[in-house]
C-alpha cells in the first residue's frame, strides 16, 4: 500500500501533496518510513536544552531549577499536543520581566550565578514558544552562554565533556536546521539522517584543533593582535615622577584605570600603592635623588601580613612598578628594587603588563641608619614665615610629639582639601599655609614634610595611589587614575620610616566610587569582563596554558576518576529525580484540567458507559454511538448527556464549572 | 434500494420514532441556556410527514431532497422510472409554496426549450421574450441523460450561474432556484451520460428505491395520489423559505473541530488507492453546507460529525473519480469505508 501511494502521487490529477516538483522524491516525502526533519531538530534541541540545564543545575538556586523544569515540561507537553497555547507577546514580556528581575537583584558577589539563573529561565521560556528557525538559534546561543557561565563557576573535566557534547549536537542541529529552513516538511530516511550526522561531525573535528592552536598561539604574540584597541592614546593625568606645586589651578579627575590587582580583600586604610619616593624639594617641585639598587629582601625584623598580588598595570609612560605598601618582591623581567622600596622596570611601560608582587602590610619600615642630610634637605628660598610657624608649633622636646602636633596643625580643619582654585604662584607652600588654605594631597604632603624637616625630623614624600575598588566578581582591586596620591614617610629613630598621611580623611571621592548607581555597577561588570580577558587570554603565559593541558591530561588519566557516588549523593540525585517526576505529573494534571476539561468529561462518560458494555470506537460519532445502544433507558439517558455535551463542545464554548457539574450529573444518571 | 440500504446513514435518520422522544421542541429545552437561534424546523417535519402520505415509505429521499434544497443545492436522483421522482419534486414545490417547472429531456430538446426564447410579436412589432420552464423555483428535469450535451450544458450553466443569457440579454433566475434532475441508470442506449465534472454541480445524488411491501400494498389499495398532490395547501411561503435559508447559512455554528474532521475526510478522498481524483473544493464546501442544513433539520444550531457522516453517501460518491479497477465496486461502500477510518473529534 505504501508503494502504491508513493507511485500514485506522480500522476495524480489533483495534487495530493503540496509540491509538484518534489513528488518523484518519494523517499523524502513518505511519512511512514522516514523521520520528519522537524522532529529530529526538535529532539536535538530538547537534548541541548536539557544538557544546558544538567550542566549548571548544581550551581544555582533550587527555585530556578524547579522553575526551569516546570516550564520545560510544559513545553514538552505543548510539543506533544502540537499546540502552543501561550501567545508570543506574553512570553516576550515574560522574558523582559525576567531580565528586569535579575537586574533588580543584581549583586556583584554572585553575578555569574545570577546571570546563569536568568539565562536558564529565558531558555525555558524560549522552549515554550512555537519555535521557528531563529528561536532554535537563540536556544543554542543561550545554552552556549550557560556553558560559558559554568566555565566561570567551575572548570573541571565535566565542563569539557559538556562542551564537547554540546559542540557535536549543535553542529548537527545547525546543519539540519538549514535543511529545515528550506523546507520544514522534509523527510529523511534513517540512512540519510546518519549520513548527515556523520558529515556534520567533521566540522567540530576540524574546528576544535584549530581553536586549540589559536588558544596557544594568540597570547604568545609579542604585540597582541587586538593591541590597537587598548593602545594608550593620550598622556594620562595621575601619577608623575615629580610633584609640582603651584602650576595648575584645577586638576581634572581621570577615572580610567591605572592598575588592577588580583588579591584578597584587605582593610581599606591599608590600601596604599607605593610607586615612588621623593626626597628633594626645590621650592615648587619634588624630585627623587639618586638611590641604590638593593636586593629583593625585607628586613627580617618587620612584622605584618604578607600579601601576594598579581598586578595588571596599564601603560602610563613611566617605569615605576606599583605594589601594595610595603612591597618586598616584584617578579617582573628586569625589575629593579631600590632601597626605598620602590621598583623600576627596565623600559617605559608602554603596554599593559602583568607582574606578581609580594608586600607586607605595615606602617613602618625599620631602618637603623639613614642618610639624614638627604631627608632634611630644604629649598634655598623657603619663606622664613614657615620656619616661624614650625617653631611656634613644635614646643615639645620629643620628636614624636612634635610630629604629632604638626600633623594636628594641618588636620585641625583649617586646611581643606580641594582640587580646584589651587594657588598658581612661585611660593606655593607659603600661599597654601597662610593664604588660600586649601589644596590637594600634594600640598598637604609637601607642607607636612617641609615642616617636619624644619623641626629636624627626617621625612620624605611617597607617591602612588590610595584606595581602590574591590571587584568581587573578578577578585581584584581596581585603582583608577584619579586615586593618585602622595603621602609622607617620617623617620622616627626608634622605629624607622613611619607612614603618615596628612591629607584630610574627608577626601570622599575615593569612597564615592564604591557606592554607585546602576551605570556604575554595569561599568564594574564590564571592567570584570575586561579583566578576565586580560587575565585569561591576553596575558596568559605559555606555562599556564601548558599546565592546564597537563592537568586535563592527568585528570583523564587518573585511574580513580569517577563520579563519586556516596550515599548522600545518591540520595540527593534520587530526590531530584523524584521531584522531577512529581513536577511533571503535577503539570500534566494541571494542564489537563485547564485545557481539556472536555476530554476529561468525555473519558468519564466512556468509563461509565463501558460498565454497561458499550465501547465507542474512535471513528464513531457520539450520537451515532448512542443511537446503536439496544437498551432504551441507557440510550435515552446517554443521549441526554451527549446532546448537552455536543451543544457545548461543538459550539467551542468554554466549559464553566456549572456546565461541568451538569454534565457530570447527566453522566451519573445514566443507568 | 441503494439509498435505504446505505448503512453510513445511521439510525438517527432511520429511527424517527426514537427521535420523537428525544428531540426537544423549541422552547422546551431542559438543559442549559437557550441557544441564540430559534430552531424553526417543525414545519419541515410537518412537510415530511404530510408528503409521506403521497410517497409512502420515501422518508429518507424526501428528507435528503429537502436538505439539498435548504443548502441551496441541486439534486440528482438516479433511479428507475416509476418510483415517484416526479411526485417527490411536485410535492416539495407545492408544500413549500414555490413554483414548479418541468422539463422532459429528449435527444431533440434544444437549449431554448429550457431557457425560453424571443418570438416576434407582429402586433407590437418587436421581439418578445417567452421564459422557458427554467424560470421556476423548482425545476424538475426528467431523464437529463437523454438530452444532448449542448442542452445539458445550457441547463448546468443556468444551475451554476443562476441566470441565463439569451440573444445577448441576461435574465436572472428566481432567487429560490433548485433543479431536481433525474436519470435512468439502466437504459444506456441513446443517452448522453453526464460527465463527471458536471456531476460535481449537483449537491447530492440520491436514489429513491422500491417502496416496502406494506407501503406498496397501500399504494395499490388506494391508487395513485398524484392528482391530490396538486391540491395540497402550501406549508410555507417564499419568504419563510428564504428566512430558513438565511438561518441555516448564518446561524448554524461550525466549529474548527468539525472543519478539521471535514478536512480529514477530504484529504482521505484525495489520498487513497481507490480514487484518481478526490473531492474538489466545491465538494468540500458542499460537505459543510449540507451538514449545516442537516444540523438544522435535527434542531441543532451547531454541526456534529454525524451531520457530515450520514450525508457522505450522497455528497461524495458522484464527485470522486474511481480507478478503473474499482469502478465495478459499490462506490458508497468504498466511501463509507474511508470515512469509517477517520476519527471523530469527540
Amino acid at each position: 500500500m505504501n508503494k502504491n501511494r508513493g507511485q500514485g502521487s506522480g500522476f495524480r490529477v489533483q495534487g495530493t501533496q503540496n509540491s509538484a516538483i518534489r513528488i518523484p522524491q518519494s523517499e523524502f516525502r513518505n511519512p511512514k518510513s522516514a523521520f520528519s526533519i522537524e522532529t529530529i531538530v526538535k529532539i536535538i534541541t530538547y537534548l541541548v536544552g536539557m544538557l544546558g540545564f544538567i550542566a549548571v543545575f548544581r550551581h544555582i538556586d533550587v527555585f530556578f531549577n524547579i522553575a526551569f523544569l516546570s516550564l520545560f515540561s510544559l513545553s514538552l507537553y505543548f510539543e506533544y499536543s502540537k499546540k502552543f497555547y501561550i501567545p508570543r507577546w506574553v512570553l516576550n514580556s515574560l522574558s523582559l520581566l525576567v531580565i528586569f528581575f535579575s537586574f533588580y537583584r543584581f549583586k556583584l558577589s554572585d553575578l555569574v550565578t545570577q546571570i546563569i539563573e536568568a539565562l536558564l529561565i529565558l531558555l525555558a521560556i524560549k522552549f515554550i514558544e512555537d519555535k521557528k528557525f531563529r528561536d532554535y538559534m537563540q536556544i543554542y546561543a543561550i545554552v552556549l552562554f550557560l556553558l560559558a557561565g559554568l566555565g566561570l563557576l567551575s572548570l573541571d573535566i565535566t565542563f569539557i565533556v559538556y562542551l564537547l557534547i554540546l559542540v557535536f549536537l549543535l553542529t548537527t542541529s545547525i546543519v539540519l536546521l538549514t535543511y529545515y529552513s528550506q523546507d520544514p516538511n522534509l523527510y529523511f530516511t534513517k540512512q540519510t539522517v546518519i549520513k548527515i550526522v556523520l558529515k556534520s561531525m567533521y566540522i567540530p573535528l576540524v574546528a576544535i584543533p584549530v581553536a586549540v592552536l589559536m588558544f596557544v598561539i594568540l597570547p604568545r604574540t609579542q604585540y597582541p593582535i587586538f593591541h590597537f584597541i587598548n593602545r594608550a592614546d593620550k598622556a594620562k593625568t595621575g601619577f608623575t615622577d615629580n610633584v609640582r606645586l603651584g602650576v595648575v589651578s584645577d586638576i581634572q579627575e581621570d577615572s580610567s584605570a591605572i592598575l588592577r590587582a588580583n588579591m584578597e580583600k584587605i582593610e581599606d586604610n591599608a590600601l596604599y600603592w607605593r610607586g615612588i619616593v621623593l626626597d628633594y624639594f626645590d621650592g615648587t617641585s619634588w624630585k627623587s635623588s639618586t638611590k641604590d639598587v638593593t636586593s629583593m629582601s625585607f628586613p627580617s625584623s618587620s612584622k605584618g601580613k604578607s600579601v601576594r598580588q598579581i598586578i595588571y598595570l596599564e601603560p602610563y609612560e613611566n617605569r615605576y612598578l606599583f605594589a601594595l605598601d610595603k612591597p618586598v618582591y616584584i617578579f617582573y623581567r628586569g625589575a629593579r628594587k631600590y632601597d626605598d622600596f620602590t621598583f623600576i622596570s627596565t623600559g617605559y611601560i608602554d603596554k599593559r603588563i602583568r607582574y606578581e608582587a609580594v608586600s607586607i602590610i605595615t606602617d613602618t619600615i625599620s631602618e637603623s641608619k639613614i642618610e639624614e642630610s638627604k631627608y632634611l634637605q630644604m629649598p634655598d628660598n623657603l619663606s622664613p614665615e614657615i620656619a616661624k610657624l614650625v617653631k611656634r608649633i613644635t614646643i615639645h622636646k620629643d620628636e614624636t610629639k612634635n610630629m604629632q602636633s604638626i600633623y594636628a596643625f594641618l588636620n585641625d580643619g583649617t586646611y581643606k582639601y580641594s582640587l580646584k582654585n589651587l594657588p598658581v604662584t612661585k611660593n606655593p607652600l607659603e600661599d597654601f599655609l597662610f593664604l588660600s588654605k586649601f589644596g590637594n594631597c600634594e600640598y598637604f604632603a609637601s607642607a607636612f614634610t617641609i615642616m617636619l624637616r624644619l623641626a629636624g625630623i627626617p621625612s620624605r614624600v611617597v607617591g602612588g595611589y590610595k584606595g581602590g575598588y574591590y571587584n568581587d566578581l573578578g577578585g581584584y582591586y581596581l585603582v583608577p587614575q584619579k586615586n593618585a596620591h602622595v603621602w609622607v614617610e617620617v623617620y622616627i629613630r626608634e622605629k624607622g620610616w613611619v607612614r603618615m598621611d596628612p591629607t584630610p580623611a574627608t577626601i570622599d571621592h575615593f569612597a564615592s566610587l564604591m557606592k554607585g548607581d546602576i551605570f556604575f555597577r554595569l561599568s564594574v561588570l564590564l571592567d570584570a569582563v575586561n579583566y578576565y580577558w586580560y587575565a585569561m587570554i591576553i596575558n596568559y603565559n605559555f606555562e599556564k596554558q601548558l599546565s592546564i593541558f597537563y592537568s586535563i591530561k592527568s585528570s583523564i588519566k587518573k585511574p580513580n576518576f569517577k563520579f563519586s557516588f556516596n550515599k548522600v549523593d545518591i540520595a540527593k540525585y534520587l530526590v531530584i529525580v523524584l521531584s522531577l517526576a512529581g513536577i511533571v505529573f503535577a503539570i500534566r494534571a494541571a494542564v489537563r484540567f485547564d485545557n481539556s476539561k472536555e476530554k476529561k468529561i468525555l473519558s468519564l462518560f466512556q468509563k461509565v458507559i463501558a460498565k454497561h458494555g458499550y465501547k465507542k470506537t474512535k471513528t464513531q460519532g457520539l450520537e451515532e454511538f448512542v443511537m446503536q445502544m439496544p437498551d432504551e433507558k441507557i440510550r435515552q439517558s446517554s443521549y441526554a448527556f451527549v446532546r448537552e455535551f455536543e451543544r457545548l463542545y461543538f459550539k467551542d464554548k468554554q466549559l464553566s464549572p456549572d456546565d461541568i457539574k451538569k454534565l457530570k450529573y447527566l453522566i451519573k444518571s445514566i443507568r | 434500494m441503494v439509498a435505504a440500504g446505505f448503512p453510513a446513514c445511521p439510525s438517527v435518520l432511520a429511527d424517527r420514532s426514537l427521535r420523537k422522544h428525544l428531540f426537544v421542541k423549541p422552547g422546551q429545552r431542559k438543559y442549559g441556556k437557550m441557544e441564540t437561534m430559534e430552531i424553526n424546523n417543525h414545519k419541515i417535519d410537518f412537510i415530511i410527514k404530510s408528503l409521506s402520505n403521497y410517497l409512502q415509505g420515501k422518508d429518507i429521499p424526501l428528507r435528503l431532497s429537502l436538505v439539498s434544497f435548504f443548502s441551496r443545492g441541486h439534486l440528482l436522483i438516479e433511479d428507475l422510472p416509476g418510483l415517484g421522482k416526479t411526485t417527490l419534486a411536485i410535492g416539495i414545490a407545492r408544500s413549500l409554496g414555490l413554483t414548479f417547472g418541468r422539463i422532459q429531456c429528449t435527444s431533440d430538446l434544444l437549449p431554448t426549450d429550457i431557457t425560453g426564447l424571443s418570438i416576434y410579436n407582429k402586433s407590437a412589432g418587436e421581439f418578445e421574450f417567452h421564459p422557458g420552464p427554467i424560470f421556476n423555483n423548482i425545476v424538475l428535469c426528467d431523464e437529463i441523460n437523454r438530452a444532448t450535451p449542448k442542452t445539458q450544458s445550457a441547463l448546468l450553466e443556468a444551475m451554476g450561474e443562476k441566470q441565463v443569457t439569451i440573444e445577448g440579454k441576461t435574465y436572472k433566475l428566481p432567487r429560490l432556484f433548485s433543479v431536481i434532475a433525474t436519470q435512468n441508470p439502466v437504459e444506456q442506449f441513446g443517452t448522453f451520460p453526464l460527465p463527471e465534472s458536471q456531476l460535481d454541480r449537483f449537491m447530492m445524488k440520491i436514489g429513491i428505491g422500491y417502496p416496502s411491501r406494506d407501503a406498496e400494498k397501500e399504494i395499490l389499495k388506494l391508487g395513485s395520489k398524484r392528482e391530490e398532490l396538486y391540491t395540497i395547501e402550501p406549508v410555507m411561503n417564499k419568504e419563510e423559505v428564504a428566512r430558513i435559508h438565511a438561518d441555516i447559512e448564518k446561524n448554524v455554528y461550525v466549529s474548527d473541530k468539525i472543519l478539521d474532521y471535514a478536512l480529514a475526510i477530504i484529504e482521505a478522498t484525495r489520498n487513497n488507492e481507490y480514487f484518481t481524483a478526490g473531492l474538489s473544493t466545491r465538494g468540500a464546501l458542499t460537505l459543510i453546507s449540507t451538514a449545516k442544513a442537516n444540523a438544522y433539520f435535527h434542531s441543532r444550531d451547531f454541526v456534529i460529525p454525524e451531520d457530515i457522516k450520514e450525508l457522505s453517501g450522497y455528497t461524495i460518491p458522484h464527485r470522486v473519480l474511481f480507478k478503473e479497477e474499482y469502478e465495478a465496486l459499490d462506490k458508497k461502500e468504498i466511501v463509507k469505508s474511508l470515512i469509517e477510518a477517520i476519527p471523530t473529534p469527540a
